[in-house]
């Protein structure tokens, strides 16, 4: 009996020279070229997408507009929660955040003041300094150019241990869907993971449009079980379901996951998220903090180069989140944007003032409450009115 | 490294192209180098302990096959090490719980275990090839002498997280031959990985979506509901682990090496004893060969064969996590094959019955039935907690239709239209179940091996379109990957 864990001269071996993987992988290289060269004449809209996140629901808004408004507003939760609350809470009426992208309040605020004009909000949950500049760069162009952007910032838009790298959010996936990112994408993209697989999308032109694939596929399937007399409502999923659904598509927002109320006293509660920003700002990272820097410096570089004007907003925080931040993160971060609103001839107007913002006005370390918000767009309507007011280089306080 | 991510996708063609261009005596030391770096990608620090326990199984494989009077002693070290790693790092957490709370009512604290462990991935697997080897060389089996063939045996990269479970008798001899590159292997092991890639990718990950709404929160849904959210389970993991041993076998296939099947289409199975031969077929045929046969396997008086069968279920079900959940599900597999066995026992004598079962109405029967049985088992096994399980189970039953009359049999899943995959569950169940049907009827043709060129082809173009677009951002991981 042989041992047959010895090694052996048997071979394994075979004749066949023909290869019907190499020919699939030969036609699907032919498929892929087919597809570039008539991408343009596939009854395809490319704003479309499966996924409805937060900047979906914006631009969607954004191209329904008939001419550009006159001040833009961007920021991360913090001016969203601000934009909300603020017009919920003053006109007592519920906002629902998929829909609600202008503040009315503000408005009103500058009418009374002689100032008659009209806003737009591109203030996303989780906005990035990048992820402003992409939204400016690639859409408030041309015809949709505002006269002014007001962009509420605060450290974590710059430092936040949550992101991967500038590319790896919803709003840079987003926009470079539907607008050229191409001389950004290589220094958004990090890691080396990241590179190799920007590298496979743009050698596979199937791979880079899948998303479009993925949501022809959800409609041919809507159809589908339409047809089949299942009612495609997408309000009906329970709240528990969509708490899955959000775990596995954290992008995915439905028309009605999120309505701002009125500001109630008696409901008001404080909650405290310090363990989360606690994650997202230790350990500080120099990489990430000044390679968000750069992209406010290219934001405002951008703003400059075609006449509109720029003003930073230094969104108001609580101390107990301040004192949470890495050792004199507050000080640097102040002095590098002050020295691009410098460089720049931007404005700023800082808001970040415990005497003028108490805790009371806060829903959470960083996010205004109803109250809050109508006060925070009484201040800055006063400030953005009188031209004096707004604290330039020279003479802020920030 | 998962199977369905750019590293594997990167990481595979590096070193099959490799393998072929080098001379093959540096072949197994490649492979070595490629299954220690794809385990150290997780944790490098666990390379240690697969190196340990390779070395340690090799040179007391060797002692056990030359030694003549302490055979035994270097099997029970061999056996005794093994086990007590496997131990320590599955399941000492449930052990310290366990006494915690049996000695709590009599006042004691149990203490807790004072720092973490995390469970080195795919221990359960070459933990079990570690015994295998032994046991066999024990029986008088060769032992593997080259190291670094013995080596690989435990560590092959596609077969290293979770399994097959390999046997060093059909596995060392094939990279100690000579083997020359071939097309048809090449080919079978590239549409395998499409297939495996295909299973899991399409089918269990967005199957995950539905089975995590039911089993999250069974009390928001009917007795009807629950059953629908068991089969759409049965299916996923069915689909996942199968799909990660398709992306194993055709990743082996690129090399020229067989490994093992581990499914024949289970759903199929007409009995429960014949569902564990075709379920996971590595796992159950050894713990066939080195727990229920050592036990006494069915060579005894019936009561003692019963004994052995719920044993060796249970303990299989314990193999699967340190979570009561999973020893109910061995414990309920182990009762479902001793309830068969007696139903064989008690019904031999009924001639026209056995004549009706034997039958293809009655096959089909046994079918539906082992299928809804097989499906509470993996409410068991699926459901995070035995609370969450019994919940499922009382509304299955319907044990609440006395209280809520109709309403229990109601459908309310047809009230969720979102996530797509909620509606669309309707039309894809069916659609796997029929499958399945109709794979058994390909394979019993050998349809698959007899097709022509070109529906292969457009079957790898198919495959490759649907994985390259259709592959989500992020893949949940392999089912088998906690075991």
């Amino acid at each position: 009996m042989t041992n047959p864990t010895e090694p052996n001269k048997k071979t394994v071996s075979g004749t066949k020279v023909l290869s019907y993987v190499v020919i699939a992988i030969a036609l699907l290289a032919l498929l892929d070229v087919g597809a570039r060269l008539t991408w343009n004449y596939w009854p395809i809209d490319h704003y479309n997408s499966p996924n409805r996140s937060w900047v979906w629901w914006a631009i969607k808004d954004f191209r329904g507009q008939k001419q550009a408004p006159d001040v833009v507003l961007m920021g991360s939760s913090l001016m969203m929660n601000a934009l909300h609350g603020g017009d919920s809470t003053h006109y007592n009426r519920p906002e629902n955040a998929a829909f609600h992208h202008r503040s009315y309040y503000f408005e009103e605020l500058m009418k009374k003041k002689d100032q008659d004009i009209r806003t737009f909000a591109f203030a996303i949950g989780g906005q990035m300094a990048s992820d402003a500049y992409v939204i400016s760069s690639r859409l408030l162009t041309g015809d949709m150019k505002p006269k002014t952007i007001v962009y509420g910032i605060a450290p974590r838009d710059f430092m936040d241990n949550t992101l991967a790298s500038p590319a790896s959010t919803e709003t840079f996936r987003y926009v470079g869907r539907i607008k050229d990112l191409s001389d950004e994408e290589w220094d958004a993209r990090k890691g080396f993971w990241e590179r190799v697989e920007h590298v496979l999308t743009k050698a596979s032109f199937l791979y880079q449009k899948r998303l479009d694939f993925v949501y022809l596929q959800n409609e041919g399937m809507k159809q589908l079980l339409s047809s089949l007399g299942i009612k495609m409502d997408l309000n009906h999923a329970p709240f528990e379901l969509r708490g899955i659904a959000l775990v596995q598509l954290p992008e995915d927002t439905g028309p009605s996951d999120l309505c701002f109320t009125p500001y109630d006293k008696k409901q008001a509660k404080y909650a405290d998220n310090l363990d989360q920003y606690r994650y997202r700002y230790l350990p500080f990272k120099p990489k990430v903090y000044y390679t968000q820097l750069s992209y406010l410096e290219k934001l405002m570089k951008f703003a400059k180069d075609n006449g509109i004007e720029m003003v930073l907003v230094n969104m108001p925080i609580t101390k107990d989140n301040m004192d949470i931040m890495p050792a004199n993160f507050y000080n640097i971060y102040k002095k590098d944007v002050l020295a691009l609103v410098g460089k720049y001839n931007a404005q700023i107007i800082d808001l970040n003032n415990q005497k003028r913002f108490p805790k009371e006005y806060f829903e959470d370390s960083v996010h205004l409450n109803g109250l809050g918000a109508v006060n925070f767009f009484e201040v800055l309507a006063d400030k953005f009115s009188s031209k004096s007011a707004i604290a330039h280089t020279k003479n802020t306080n920030i | 490294m998962l199977f369905n991510s750019i590293q594997y996708a990167i990481f595979l063609p590096i070193v099959v192209a490799l393998f072929w261009v080098i001379p093959q005596r540096f072949r197994v030391y490649l492979l070595l180098a490629a299954s220690y770096i794809f385990y150290m990608s997780w944790r490098p620090i666990y390379i240690f302990l697969i190196i340990g326990l390779t070395l340690f199984n090799y040179f007391l494989g060797l002692a056990i096959a030359n030694s003549e009077t302490r055979k035994k002693l270097w099997l029970t070290i061999s056996v005794v090490g093994n086990l007590a790693t496997l131990a320590f790092y599955k399941y000492a957490f449930f052990l310290d719980d366990t006494i915690a709370s049996a000695v709590k009512p009599f006042g004691i604290i149990f203490p807790k275990i004072p720092f973490d462990i995390i469970l080195p991935l795919g221990i359960s697997f070459f933990v079990f090839e570690f015994i295998h080897y032994v046991v066999d060389v024990y029986r008088g089996g060769q032992p593997v002498k080259s190291f670094p063939g013995f080596a690989l045996f435990a560590s092959f990269f596609p077969t290293q997280i979770a399994g097959p479970i390999k046997r060093y008798q059909d596995f060392v001899p094939q990279f100690l031959a000579v083997p020359k590159f071939c097309m048809s292997h090449f080919d079978d092991g590239i549409a395998l990985i499409l297939l495996g890639l295909f299973k899991k990718v399409l089918i269990a990950d967005n199957l995950t979506f539905f089975v995590q709404g039911g089993f999250a929160h069974p009390k928001l849904f009917t007795g009807v509901d629950l059953w629908i959210f068991a089969y759409a389970f049965a299916f996923q993991i069915y689909f996942d682990f199968s799909g990660y041993t398709d992306v194993a076998r055709g990743s082996a296939a690129l090399f020229g090496y067989k490994v093992p099947i581990n499914f024949n289409l289970p759903y199929l199975a007409n009995n429960i004893a014949n569902f564990w031969h075709r379920w996971h077929i590595s796992l159950s045929t050894w713990l066939r060969d080195y727990l229920y046969i050592p036990l006494g396997g069915s060579r005894c008086g019936r009561w003692l064969n019963y004994r052995n069968l719920f044993l060796t279920m249970a303990l299989g079900g314990l193999w699967h996590g340190a979570a009561m959940h999973f020893l109910l599900w061995g414990v309920f597999h182990g009762v479902a094959l001793v309830v068969h066995k007696e139903f064989q026992r008690l019904t031999e004598g009924f001639k026209a019955f056995t004549a009706f079962l034997a039958g293809k109405p009655g096959n089909v029967l046994s079918m539906l039935f082992t299928f809804h049985v097989v499906c509470i088992g993996w409410v068991l096994f699926r459901a995070e907690t035995t609370e969450i399980a019994m919940t499922m189970l009382q509304k299955m039953f319907f044990f609440e239709a006395a209280t809520q009359g109709a309403q229990a049999f109601a459908l309310t899943l047809t009230a969720i239209n979102y996530p797509l995959i909620y509606p669309s569950i309707f039309l894809l169940l069916p659609i796997l179940a029929v499958t399945h049907i109709v794979m058994g009827y390909l394979n019993k043709t050998q349809w698959v091996a007899k097709t022509p060129i070109p529906l292969k082809v457009a079957y790898c173009v198919v495959m490759m379109f649907l994985v390259l677009v259709f592959s989500p951002d992020k893949s949940p991981r392999f089912i088998y990957f906690q075991f």
